[in-house]
């Protein structure tokens, strides 16, 4: 364990540490603030997100055909509320517009017209409509809900999966821009981690074996075992680096006050995408950090390996990068994001999971049988 | 002679080739992945043999006519008697033909192509009044609410705004937007060749340059043979050779990377009839304002500037590797400070208040240059509205890049090793 | 006691030692040969670096590949170059070593400070290596191979940087340490294991030439070895018939030492050969000879 420690310690050095810093700020920057701070970004998005929260205080994750009737009349009477408002007004009254149906229906292209829907939507920004376009969006998707699943999923022969997501939870309420929102951030931050494991945990072996290091320690009581404790102590690394940041995100992420909706279904009825797995929100956020660890893990096992096979740094950096590039892509495809998504066979996930822990696992085994009898020349 | 053993040094390294065989591979599986939009858009290619790219009176002439035949097809093969469609896609969208599949296989395609030479007709007819209706002052003011741009930079923006106007004159009575191109809004060429294709090489370029950089100019301090090479009589001058051996190497990959993507991308998508067509045509518009570029440009010369200015942006990259290593020696170290400087010449410029035109200054930098590779020589960006932008940030980081490398040079004639 | 049996190791088609047969006991043992004979090799199988292409080195009449662990523990090994942390201190990098060598936290913590004092370095203890001169390290080198108190002691070429002083202190530490453990000490520097080495190995076209006392391999040329004083004018005349052993300068004339078979002329007088005698004539004609000897 002292022995783990040690290269532990040695692999987060302060000046690996203030680089590794450096580049997640300006990362951090450049791909994660912005959904960090515009979540949820501008109008109407603003305004579902708070519809939608009200309706999950109201009438639970779920709404049924009888909670949809009551939402209505909600509609209905905050309708009422427009009309009133534009009956207030001495312009509309003048334009002859005095109900929210005369609103939707003004035309555009009259300059009058299209001066007072500018006044009412952006300038002083009327709460009320904007609302009313929310509970729209929401009541459209609604009432589509099922259509919209068996559209796309026509191609899909499995009427009992089908009929359980017809049944259940196509009615809850997680609006798509908040899985979106989440998924953007995780993908990025996945790509952050990966990079940052690689900076940190290539240096594992290359720095002995650049200064010849290797001697002293294949010769002395733990010997060529130290192989294990270097792989250990990168795993370690590689857990701890991605708590880490796991850790900062969650905080961070809390603030985007998405809490309301993790017992949610991710097939809710204005989810825009289908997935394989029927799974709340906190379920998919539990399984896509997961997926992130095992990515840790992956790289952390070819970045061991790779420091030990190759011999100056240039190739250590060049090796890397198509690994990288592969990943990255991968990652915004289908590894973190889109895991279920139905866009992708299920297996193709699983299997690339399955295919990259396997590789990692087979290199490190074939190096550690060639490590115990190679010759440190 | 020492340059070519300096060569030696980087060919011996495997790990370039085979970063850059990957590159390619990339690159190759980026440009096939529109290789789908091939059959629609050799309809264009049929239509220009035809009629020609430039659209006058005469062209929409025979255009029409010839439409007109293909709509009077349309009705004969039609399924439903009763209805009489004005243009192919009325057919393809008629419910009860989509369910019905009454059309063999021969006449449907013919229908899909009708449907996108329509595409053409159709929009060819409404350049005037698209181009009638563009109110570049909107957009300044749109442009300036959406960024949130304020003060001074509210009113630069508002400025060039009124250049481009001007320039936007010259372009409709030159006729340039009067041209056949693909369709903008729904294949996107343009970005899919000068984003995303331009992007891949340009970042891949900027890996390779700095490590081959790097590698060449901190090859003696890690192999411990500074004390040897440079007590020579070539001595401290050897960073010269360094350099050159660096710039011909770079020289030899952007002209293999970007040759060999590029050529790639033209034997898949076929160009040929297009080289003459002004890039600021009507079809090639992506967003809701056409591409507006600040010469008379056609489709060749625009792609040569593009060449050039990514040949131009690796040059400054390799300055700045360059002079980074003679101070680092050490490669890894050089390569992520680099990635930092990188991000900080993108992020910095976000930071400056959107008041002050410091923010159209410090976009001046190589790294801010490279992100929008599409809108090079175009007043589309917003922060990169100035006519000579491009020309400015490219000369004016030659020159002082020149120097600081000059000057660091020299300083490593006289530093202590 | 150390033992090889018939061991042989090859890179690939190159065969760097052939069929030597070794016993080690405790003692100095002075592994002498010129750069590239096969010296480095020969340790790097002793340290399990390198495995025998044939044949199988046994401590104790067991095999050291599965003594494992076991043999590592009474192993310490100074290599030619070895690695070092420039940000560390000597405590740092001690402590280090020590965690890799198994040895419990606190006792090794006072085993390094004695070290550290014993090879002269008691006052920089926490000095950032970076600022060694190449002696420091070679100090600290020959401290980390101590820090197991080992039971065999391989050091390669220990004496690279070491100024005359600290040679001398370095041979009187191995003299004491000899006593009850092997140490095997790998030099092309002959005064460096004259003095202090119970026994001398001397290696040859892949093979041992030599194992044994200074004596007796000195007497390897008895009475064959003169001493001249000769005009520079026949020096060169000298050079061209005799192997020259060594030449100096002393007033109008050069002396010179040489090996001769032949009847002795009445001008030289015969002198008792030195372990760099045997030396200089064994590697005469050895191609790796290239400037090694003094």
């Amino acid at each position: 364990m002292r022995v783990i420690w040690y290269e532990i310690r040695k692999l987060l050095n302060w000046k690996v540490l203030g680089l590794v810093l450096l580049i997640s700020l300006l990362f951090f920057e450049l791909f994660l603030r912005f959904d960090f701070e515009h979540f949820p970004n501008g109008r109407p998005l603003g305004d579902i997100f708070n519809v939608t929260k009200q309706m999950i205080n109201k009438y639970g994750q779920e709404m049924d055909e009888k909670e949809f009737q009551d939402f209505k009349e909600t509609y209905k009477e905050e309708v009422d509320r427009a009309n009133a408002y534009l009956q207030s007004r001495d312009d509309f009254v003048e334009a002859g517009v005095t109900t929210y149906e005369q609103f939707t229906n003004m035309d555009y292209e009259d300059k009058v017209a299209n001066e007072l829907f500018e006044e009412v939507m952006f300038e002083k920004g009327i709460d009320v409509f904007w609302e009313l376009q929310s509970r729209e969006v929401i009541m459209e998707s609604y009432e589509v809900r099922k259509e919209f699943f068996k559209g796309e999923t026509a191609q899909i022969d499995d009427p009992e999966w089908k009929r359980k997501i017809l049944d259940g939870s196509i009615n809850e309420i997680l609006p798509s821009f908040v899985v979106e929102n989440y998924n953007n951030l995780i993908t990025m931050l996945s790509i952050l981690i990966i990079l940052s494991v690689i900076v940190v945990v290539s240096r594992i072996f290359i720095t002995d074996q650049r200064n010849n290091t290797l001697y002293l320690q294949y010769t002395t009581n733990i010997g060529r075992k130290l192989f294990k404790k270097k792989l250990i102590a990168s795993m370690i690394t590689s857990f701890l680096i991605t708590n880490m940041y796991i850790g900062a995100f969650l905080i961070l992420y809390s603030f985007n006050g998405t809490q309301i909706f993790f017992e949610s279904s991710l097939q809710s009825f204005y989810a825009n995408t289908v997935n394989w797995l029927d799974i709340t929100f906190f379920q998919y956020i539990y399984i896509t950090i997961i997926g992130v660890y095992l990515l840790a893990f992956v790289v952390a096992a070819i970045a061991t390996y790779l420091s030990r096979t190759v011999s100056n740094y240039i190739s250590l950096i060049g090796v890397q990068i198509p690994i990288a590039v592969v990943l990255i892509l991968l990652i915004f495809e289908y590894l973190v994001s889109n895991l279920f998504n139905i866009a992708y066979p299920m297996y193709i996930t699983i299997g690339t999971y399955i295919g990259l822990i396997a590789l990692g696992a087979a290199i490190l085994t074939a190096r550690w049988r060639k490590e115990r009898k190679i010759d440190i020349v | 002679m020492i340059v070519k053993e300096e060569l030696l040094k980087l060919i011996k390294m495997p790990i370039i080739s085979i970063v850059i065989l990957f590159f390619i591979a990339l690159n190759i599986v980026i440009v096939m992945s529109n290789s789908y939009l091939k059959e629609e858009l050799s309809v264009l290619s049929e239509l220009v043999d035809t009629y020609g790219y430039e659209i006058n009176e005469n062209m929409m002439k025979s255009f029409g006519k010839d439409y007109q035949d293909k709509v009077s097809w349309i009705n004969e093969i039609a399924p439903n008697e009763k209805e009489i469609y004005q243009h192919p896609s009325e057919l393809l969208l008629d419910d009860s033909f989509q369910y019905e599949n009454r059309l063999n296989h021969k006449d449907y395609q013919k229908l899909l192509k009708y449907s996108v030479i329509e595409n053409y007709y159709v929009s060819a007819q409404e350049i005037d009044k698209k181009y009638d209706s563009i109110d570049l002052g909107g957009s300044a003011e749109y442009l300036i609410s959406t960024y949130g741009f304020t003060g001074h930079a509210a009113e630069v923006i508002r400025e060039q705004y009124q250049k481009l106007g001007l320039r936007l004159d010259e372009l409709i009575d030159n006729g340039e937007h009067k041209n056949l191109f693909f369709i903008g809004k729904l294949y996107k060429m343009h970005s899919f060749l000068f984003r995303h294709i331009g992007m891949a090489l340009i970042f891949e370029l900027m890996i390779l340059v700095v490590l081959i950089t790097a590698a060449i100019t901190n090859y003696e301090f890690e192999h411990r043979t500074t004390l040897v090479t440079y007590t020579t009589k070539r001595g401290r001058k050897l960073i010269i050779d360094k350099f050159l051996a660096a710039m011909i190497t770079n020289g030899c990959i952007m002209f293999g990377l970007i040759g060999i993507t590029l050529g790639f991308f033209f034997l898949t998508y076929d160009y040929s009839r297009f080289w003459n067509v002004p890039i600021s045509n009507f079809f090639n518009t992506e967003m809701p304002l056409p591409y507006i570029s600040w010469w008379n440009l056609s489709f060749i010369e625009y792609f040569i500037f593009f060449v050039l200015f990514i040949i131009m942006s690796q040059l400054l990259f390799m300055g700045i590797s360059f002079i980074l290593s003679i101070y680092i020696k050490n490669t890894y170290l050089v390569f992520f400070t680099f990635i930092i400087l990188l991000g900080l010449g993108i992020t910095i410029p976000g930071f400056v208040p959107l008041s002050s035109s410091l923010v159209f200054l410090l976009q001046c930098n190589p790294f801010a240059f490279i992100l929008n590779p599409h809108e090079w020589l175009m007043g589309n960006g917003p922060f990169t509205i100035y006519r000579y932008y491009e020309l400015a940030t490219t000369v004016v980081w030659t020159f002082f890049l020149g120097a600081v490398g000059s000057y660091t040079v020299y300083r490593f004639y006289r530093q202590q090793l | 006691m150390l033992v090889l049996k018939n061991v042989s190791k090859k890179f690939g088609d190159f065969t760097a030692l052939e069929d030597i047969n070794l016993e080690f006991n405790n003692g100095v043992y002075g592994l002498l040969a010129p750069n590239g004979a096969g010296k480095t090799t020969l340790i790097k199988m002793l340290v399990t670096l390198l495995f025998p292409t044939k044949g199988e080195i046994e401590y104790n009449g067991v095999e050291i590949t599965s003594l494992d662990e076991q043999y590592r523990n009474v192993l310490g090994y100074l290599p030619q170059e070895f690695g070092y942390y420039k940000n560390y201190t000597p405590e740092k990098y001690l402590n280090y070593l020590a965690a890799l060598k198994g040895l419990d936290k606190n006792e090794s913590k006072k085993r390094i400070s004695e070290l550290l004092e014993l090879v002269g370095l008691g006052d920089v203890t926490r000095k950032k290596m970076k600022k060694f001169s190449g002696g420091m390290i070679q100090r600290v080198g020959i401290a980390q191979a101590m820090l197991n108190d080992p039971k065999i002691l391989i050091l390669d070429e220990p004496t690279a940087g070491l100024d005359p002083k600290e040679r001398g202190r370095f041979r009187k530490i191995l003299t004491t340490l000899a006593r009850d453990r092997i140490i095997i000490l790998s030099t092309h520097i002959v005064s460096d294991v004259e003095s202090i080495a119970n026994e001398i190995i001397m290696i040859k076209n892949k093979t041992i030439l030599y194992k044994d006392t200074v004596t007796n391999i000195s007497a390897t040329l008895d009475r064959k070895v003169y001493e001249a004083e000769v005009a520079y004018s026949d020096l060169y005349r000298m050079r061209e018939k005799y192997q020259i052993l060594s030449e100096r300068q002393e007033r109008e004339n050069m002396t010179i030492r040489f090996i001769t078979r032949d009847q002795p002329s009445e001008k030289w007088k015969m002198v008792t050969p030195s372990l760099e005698d045997v030396f200089l004539y064994v590697y005469e004609d050895d191609d790796t000879l290239a400037g090694s000897a003094k």
